[in-house]
């Protein structure tokens, strides 16, 4: 075969195989088109910053070919050098192919680089300004019709990137850009540059819950302990009592001492009831006080009298045994036991907490 | 020589060119990732493998917004914090159900509000302990956007509770209040 036959068909074979590769590589054909394919976005997803997107990657595409054609007309040219060392004929061909592939190329790679830059400006992505295999980013929005992606509302965030040992990377958010550099200076993974992120949060989950779904109170959480047909009931009383802090003391349920006598999740009354702590035997707590006064007793914090015998008539009479009862009411696991034994008894099912108007009483 | 140089130049130019354009086209063209079912697992953008892990950086800890994203905030669980152990509540059915510990980040039993970290799901738990009920949330929002270092708008999306037990207010109880300054507060 003569080089003038050969030449041509070299390049040809060559040119299928480089775009048999280009459209037959899942990543650069675009097969997916969300995300790195060519189209970047389908439906009403789709916005204007997308059509940038789309020349962007049109762009690529093209220098990608280009970039590849150029490589090969270099091999070609040096073989063309290497087979017509004694022509000069040839090899002056040969260093015309390079030369004017290399000048070509140069011109390519700048004009995308200027052209990549322009789209970069015009879509408010200039943070890899001069890094044309950066990528342009487009904000994909909640609010068209059809959408995907949860309607939200627009919140900055501060990131920065993190390496590990594998080499691995993730991105570490924060509240602020302060929280967001202390943590650098702090030298985790060798944390780069804090920039802002919008983020989209569910406007959904950003309004205020009309159920209690959260927290040591939540229907969930009283559902597991109590069982389904109680939850909402417990629920209730669980947040009447103590809103969720399983550490709290009453401010009304006080002894002449200033002494709390109904603690913890429950308000468990300990001048009325034992404590059962689970797989342990019940402390009467009652033994722990001594009743004064079965009369009406003022209570000055709600500015009215209430029955003695409820409570507010005792007086502790060991100190420690009150201190150990205490403790164990501000102990979630025997609070909520002790509840539990109250609410499984049909015969005073919800009785120590029910009180009229409240939690459907 | 001479060929073998224009072999290697040649050699090079290609790789080297097909390494950066294949890097770039790879890159995610839209800032989020996509779960199989369509639905958007990481609005943050480049984030998915974070969201995944469970790790923490010494002295901080993770907290998770709602539509399952995260941020990190100064760790508030600090042995002093602690206001309960690890207990474990025998549930339905005999099941065992573990309480983490809860911690106390602001205010107290001596205070006009507490500010709770609820160990069991991860969530923020404000009781408002004292009337005038506006200023004490006031104040026990601003605490917990200190300690957790974050923005208002943030804040909303925490999972959290703003409650007020029945012998401080008898109309408010068994609600959740809201942070003042989100979409659907209870105005107090």
């Amino acid at each position: 075969m003569t080089l003038r036959k050969f030449v041509p068909l070299f390049v040809i074979v060559c040119v299928l195989l480089v775009l048999g590769a280009i459209l037959f590589i899942p990543a650069l054909a675009g097969a997916q088109t969300v995300p790195g394919g060519i189209v970047p976005c389908q439906g009403p997803e789709c916005q204007l910053c997308y059509v940038t997107k789309l020349v962007d990657n049109v762009l690529k595409f093209l220098v990608a070919a280009v970039a590849v054609i150029g490589a090969l007309m270099f091999s070609v040219a040096g073989i063309i050098w290497m087979a017509n060392t004694g022509n000069e004929k040839r090899v002056t061909l040969a260093k015309q192919i390079f030369s004017a592939v290399f000048i070509g190329l140069i011109l390519v790679l700048g004009a995308w680089l200027l052209i990549d830059s322009l789209l970069k400006v015009l879509t408010n992505n200039t943070a890899d300004l001069g890094k044309p295999w950066g990528g342009i980013e487009c904000v994909a929005r909640a609010d068209r019709p059809g959408s995907t992606i949860p309607e939200g509302v627009s919140v900055k965030i501060f990131c920065t990137t993190t390496t590990d040992s594998t080499g691995g990377s993730a991105k570490t958010c924060f509240g602020t850009a302060a929280e967001c550099e202390k943590f650098r200076s702090q030298g985790f993974g060798n944390a780069g540059a804090c920039s802002v992120t919008q983020s989209a949060i569910a406007v959904k989950n950003t309004q205020v819950p009309t159920t209690i779904a959260t927290g040591n109170c939540s229907y969930d959480n009283m559902a597991n302990t109590f069982g389904a047909q109680h939850a909402s009931k417990m629920s209730c009383y669980c947040m009447r009592e103590s809103a969720g802090d399983f550490q709290i003391e009453s401010k009304v349920d006080k002894l002449a001492s200033g002494d709390a006598f109904s603690v913890g999740a429950f308000q468990i009354n300990l001048t009325q009831h034992l404590i059962y702590c689970p797989n342990q035997p019940p402390v009467d707590c009652r033994t722990a006080f001594k009743l004064d006064n079965p009369g009406q007793v003022y209570v000055p914090i709600m500015k009215r009298s209430y029955p003695g015998t409820a409570g507010w008539g005792y007086t502790i009479v060991d100190r420690n045994k009150y201190n150990t009862c205490v403790a164990l009411a501000k102990n979630t696991a025997c609070n909520l036991n002790t509840a539990k034994r109250l609410v499984q008894n049909p015969k005073i099912v919800y009785q120590p907490w029910r009180q009229k108007g409240t939690c459907g009483d | 020589m001479k060929w073998t140089l224009i072999i290697f130049g040649s050699v090079a130019i290609i790789t080297g060119i097909f390494y950066m354009l294949i890097l770039g086209v790879q890159q995610p063209s839209v800032n989020q990732v996509r779960d199989d079912a369509g639905g958007v697992l990481d609005p943050f953008g480049g984030a998915a493998d974070y969201f995944k892990e469970t790790k923490e950086f010494p002295g901080y800890i993770d907290v998770a917004l709602s539509g399952g994203q995260t941020i990190t905030a100064p760790d508030f669980r600090t042995p002093e914090n602690q206001i309960s152990s690890t207990t474990q509540v025998i549930g339905v059915n005999n099941t065992v159900i573990t309480y983490p510990p809860d911690y106390l980040i602001a205010g107290g039993k001596e205070e006009a509000y507490s500010v709770i970290y609820v160990g069991l799901d991860r969530s923020f738990t404000v009781v408002l302990q004292q009337e005038p009920l506006a200023e004490v949330r006031k104040e026990a929002e601003n605490a917990l956007l200190k300690a957790l270092g974050i923005s208002p708008d943030l804040a909303c999306a925490l999972p959290y509770l703003v409650a007020v037990p029945y012998e401080v207010n008898a109309f408010l109880y068994n609600k959740n209040l809201g942070f003042s300054f989100c979409e659907g507060a209870t105005t107090l």
